[in-house]
């Protein structure tokens, strides 16, 4: 095996020492600035992240109280929804009660019987959209009228049935309907809305 | 005709392994240039891609001179600059004992006591010639090569000028020693003979490294015009330094026997060749250089003798980066 054999270059010890010189200055100068920018990059990242986290956490929270909002809204809409429904199912009650007051105001006194029984047996009968404005009873408790308004002719007709379905342990029956448009509905609309006053007797 | 020298090529890392364009700085009055690839593959040899002479006389700082050789240049390779005979300064010197990072400065100081002039002055380069292995207990030598520090910074300089940057500055004796290392023989000593118009250059190498040089100033115009007899006697003169050479060889060096004489192509065929191969005991062949290089790129060198003998030593220098092993 032959030894390496060795080459001269004048060169080496006027430039090439500072061309390597150089190159390790420019390189290190380049690896700081490349770490510089970098790091610059990062950071300018991490602030854009931490802004954008900022931003959807303000987002979310503006969401949710315009949720909460809403749902509070909905709320109090079904709490609305839900008393109307409740007042339209009372209101017929209130009406039989007050019709009930009056036909006691008017009754014969110490003859209570004779009107208490049809007037229990209308206290059972609730008709939404049906309300009654007079009850009378006569004859002894032998005779009932009834007059009121509803929402539409339907719902009279099944209060009708149901009255007599009440009224039939009492040998009483109510054989007469005349219906006609609510008056004072049809007044305010200026046309047909469906709502009627009956009398039933 | 020899027989080829089987090599493989042997590419060092972290060199440069593509090859060199180099600029020779003659004293001649036609620089010169050629571009080299290197051998990668075992059995290839080293393509040689471009050559260039600039015709006529001229100087090689002129910068015209320079561009125009090197448009005829592959400017992909490192550029290699090998210095005129005349620039610099090569010696045998004792080795000192001191460690491979202070031989510059205890070089610099051996040199200033025998007064070799102000050495602030020079750049410096040395080379060891290798006996530790075959005489370990002789005194160890090395060569060292001196140079003008301003010569070389100027001459630099002006090439900086139309975009020459040479990365290597390299000497003739080294360029001719890679030649004779590419054509040894296991075990021989080599004596690689070449003329150029100022004279006769003999390296003797061994194993690929430089144990001996010689220089006969021998101006090619008076061989030229010399009469028969005085061309004999020239060549005599040639002849005698080379045998005086051998015996040095064979004195201080008797592990690397010289039974070989290779004569490279000179410029002019004057007959040097013809005489040594008729009056030398030894073995005198002559140099061809397709056994060292692939030339089928450059069909004008490998026709003319004369421009073989002008881009020999860039030839050589441009060997630099590859290592023959003998097998």
């Amino acid at each position: 095996m032959r030894a390496p054999v060795t080459h001269i270059n004048l060169l080496q010890r006027t430039a090439a020492v500072h061309t390597v010189s150089w190159a390790l200055v420019i390189l290190l100068s380049l690896t700081v600035i490349g770490t510089v920018v970098h790091g610059s990059r990062l950071r300018s990242q991490a602030h854009e992240a931490i802004r954008q986290r900022d931003d959807v956490a303000q987002q979310l929270k503006q969401l949710q109280s315009r949720m909460a909002i809403q749902t509070g809204e909905q709320a109090k809409s079904a709490a609305a929804l839900a008393l109307r429904k409740e007042a339209d199912v009372l209101q017929p009650q209130a009406q039989v009660a007050q019709a009930l007051i009056d036909a006691v105001r008017n009754a014969d006194g110490g003859r209570t019987d004779e009107f208490a029984r049809p007037l229990a047996a209308m206290t059972g009968l609730n008709e939404p959209g049906l309300w009654l404005t007079a009850l009378t009873v006569s004859a002894g408790g032998k005779r009932l009228e009834l007059q009121g308004e509803a929402s539409n002719g339907a719902s009279v007709l099944r209060f009708a049935r149901r009255a007599n379905e009440s009224l039939q342990p009492l040998t009483m029956r109510l054989d007469s309907l005349e219906l006609q448009p609510a008056a004072a509905a049809a007044a305010a609309s200026g046309a047909g809305t469906g709502a009627v006053s009956f009398h039933l007797h | 005709m020899a027989p080829e020298v089987s090599t493989v090529v042997r590419m060092k890392f972290g060199v440069n392994n593509k090859g060199w364009t180099v600029i020779d700085c003659s004293d001649g009055p036609s620089p010169c240039a050629v571009s080299l690839k290197t051998a990668v593959r075992a059995g290839e040899r080293p393509q040689v891609l471009a050559v260039a002479e600039q015709a006529g006389p001229g100087s090689d700082s002129d910068a015209a001179a320079l561009r125009d050789l090197m448009g005829q240049m592959d400017r992909s390779l490192p550029v290699l600059m090998t210095l005129a005979r005349t620039q610099y300064r090569l010696r045998v010197m004792p080795e000192p004992a001191v460690p491979q990072r202070e031989m510059l400065a205890s070089l610099r100081w051996s040199l200033s006591t025998e007064g070799d002039g102000p050495l602030d002055d020079i750049d410096l380069a040395w080379m060891r010639i290798p006996t530790e292995d075959q005489l370990p207990s002789r005194p160890r030598q090395l060569y060292a090569v001196m140079i003008a520090k301003a010569w070389l910074t100027a001459r630099l300089g002006a090439w900086r000028q139309v975009g020459v940057r040479p990365k290597v500055v390299d000497i003739r004796e080294t360029a001719l020693r890679n030649i004779a290392g590419a054509l040894e023989r296991p075990g021989e000593g080599l004596a690689l003979i070449s003329a150029d118009t100022e004279g006769v250059g003999m390296v003797f190498t061994h194993q690929g490294s430089l144990y001996l040089d010689r220089y006969i100033e021998q101006p090619l115009a008076e061989l030229r015009a010399a009469d028969p007899e005085t061309r004999v006697r020239l060549h005599e003169r040639i002849a005698l330094q080379l045998l005086r050479s051998i015996d040095v060889i064979g004195r201080s060096y008797p592990f690397m026997p010289v039974t070989r004489v290779v004569v490279a192509p000179a410029p002019e065929a004057l007959g040097l060749l013809e005489y040594l191969s008729a009056h030398l005991p030894l073995t005198v062949e002559p140099l061809d250089l397709n056994q060292v290089f692939d030339l089928t790129h450059v069909p004008a060198l490998a026709q003319s003798p004369a421009l073989q003998a002008r881009c020999l030593v860039p030839l050589g220098a441009a060997l630099r980066s590859s290592t023959k092993v003998l097998q």
